[in-house]
């Protein structure tokens, strides 16, 4: 006889793609099991009892069927929703950005309690944060979910002559893995790293600011950090990040917004 | 799949079920029983098929206006003088055109998107007519523009997008009641639905 085997957990819902007729397949990311793609059947039909429970951001109890390929998911119940994803294009595309991210270095069926928990902080600073506190804890959500999955860079020895780094301006590779120092940086491709992006970097690897601390970090290191970061996880995907493309045309909006409005009041004095 | 490697199969009966594999949704078993289907079929049948997707590929054309599918540019929609050329409803695809002409509920003009704004599958508002939309509403004599995107977070994200990024200020944009669908049930609604419901709540006729 065959024995229908059935799991419950907690999820965060990455992405789904239309299957069939009416169904989902929809990843997931399981407290228990890491990352999965379960089949919700029926789930596109307007009155299907799963309509609104599996967007994307959305934090839900299911009970899912064990399946050779895909599971099959069976009951959920939704444990958080963000209504602030759904106002805020900016939180939007920021959470979707989350959702690649972890879609792309989750392996599947391989739990991972650590990124299930670092995803659930973030999506929670995400949505109750201003821009600059959500934008800081981003970046350490970057540099952690390399750490998560064994690809860190290194920080404190030079990644080319082994040498400890000193506290100055340094230089940074992607492809080295890390902080490269002045005397090796002409023999690599590298980007210049300020000692601030080093420091702030460190930081990450030591305390955490998604565990409530409180610092003041400039708009320009948070850029900088950004750029070198995705500049590291763009070369062990090896693949553009599709949601990061979204987020630059929409700071690009805002930014001729900002000068519009710049101008009018120019004008107007 | 290639069933060049089977010769016992006719040539001209292979390259059909190559051609029907290509469709959404048809593998290579129903593409198989599809093109026995269609051998059995009478040629008077096989004729009519063979013309409407032909004339499909031949006669349709997008309506520069409201980018819908349609025989003629402009679209029997967007000329017909008894619509209300004020109101634009903005639709992801043109099959969301037929749902809303089937119930018989909206008189004005649309816009269809032909998506909606996907960031995890690398659809921006470029690849979409959102341009186009942003272009009429400068140009053309609009009072509202309804945003009829799907309830998802896709949809939301273009009704966001359209919102925020609309210059044309005295045009009255609204978004489609969002609540509980008839026949639904309360027990497996959602927190979002559920608010916006609640939200919509509407006081009855005594």
């Amino acid at each position: 006889m065959n024995s229908i085997k059935t799991y419950t957990t907690a999820g965060i819902i990455l992405k789904y793609i239309p299957y069939k007729e009416a169904d989902l397949i929809v990843t997931l990311l399981t407290e228990n099991t890491g990352k999965v793609k379960a089949v919700a059947q029926g789930a596109r039909r307007i009155k299907s009892k799963f309509i609104g429970h599996l967007e994307p951001l959305t934090i839900i109890n299911g009970l899912l069927i064990k399946g050779k390929t895909l599971d099959t998911i069976s009951q959920v119940d939704i444990k958080q929703s963000y209504p602030e994803f759904y106002m805020d294009l900016n939180r939007l595309s920021r959470g979707l950005y989350i959702c690649e991210l972890v879609d792309q270095f989750a392996p599947e069926n391989e739990p991972n309690k650590p990124l299930f928990r670092l995803t659930m902080r973030i999506l929670s600073i995400l949505t109750n944060s201003t821009e600059i506190d959500y934008e800081l804890a981003l970046r350490e959500f970057e540099f952690q979910i390399l750490k998560i999955s064994g690809l860190m860079p290194e920080l404190y020895n030079c990644v080319s002559c082994n040498t400890s780094i000193i506290p100055n301006d340094h230089n940074y590779s992607a492809v080295g893995g890390g902080v490269i120092c002045t005397d090796c940086s002409s023999n690599i491709q590298t980007s210049p790293m300020s000692l601030s992006a080093i420091k702030l970097i460190r930081f990450f690897d030591n305390k955490s600011i998604l565990e409530d601390s409180q610092i003041s970090i400039s708009p320009e290191t948070i850029q900088e950090v950004k750029s070198l970061l995705i500049n590291s996880i763009i070369h062990w995907l090896e693949r553009e990040l599709k949601s990061n493309n979204f987020i630059n045309h929409l700071k690009s909006l805002n930014n001729n917004k900002t000068d519009l409005e710049t101008d009018r009041m120019t004008m107007k004095g | 799949m290639n069933y060049n490697n089977f010769p016992i199969i006719s040539d001209t009966l292979t390259q059909l079920i190559d051609e029907l594999h290509k469709l959404p949704g048809i593998g290579p078993k129903t593409a198989q029983r599809l093109a026995y289907f269609i051998v059995r079929q009478t040629k008077k049948d096989n004729d009519d098929l063979a013309n409407a997707i032909f004339s499909v590929s031949n006669n349709i054309v997008y309506c520069e206006k409201c980018q819908n599918i349609s025989d003629s540019d402009p679209c029997r929609i967007c000329i017909n003088p008894r619509r209300d050329h004020s109101l634009i409803c903005v639709v992801e695809d043109p099959m969301d055109v037929m749902a809303i002409e089937k119930s018989n509920c909206f008189k004005g003009l649309y816009h269809v998107l032909h998506g909606s704004i996907s960031p995890l599958n690398g659809i921006g508002p470029d690849q979409l007519k959102i341009k186009e939309l942003f272009d009429r509403l400068k140009s053309d004599d609009i009072k509202e523009l309804i945003i009829a995107t799907n309830p998802t977070l896709q949809g939301e994200a273009t009704a966001l997008y359209i919102s925020n990024n609309n210059s044309n200020r005295d045009i009255v944009m609204t978004h489609l009641a969002r609540g509980l669908p008839v026949g639904g049930s309360l027990e497996y609604s959602d927190d979002i639905t559920l608010s916006r419901a609640f939200q919509g709540r509407q006081q009855l006729d005594r």
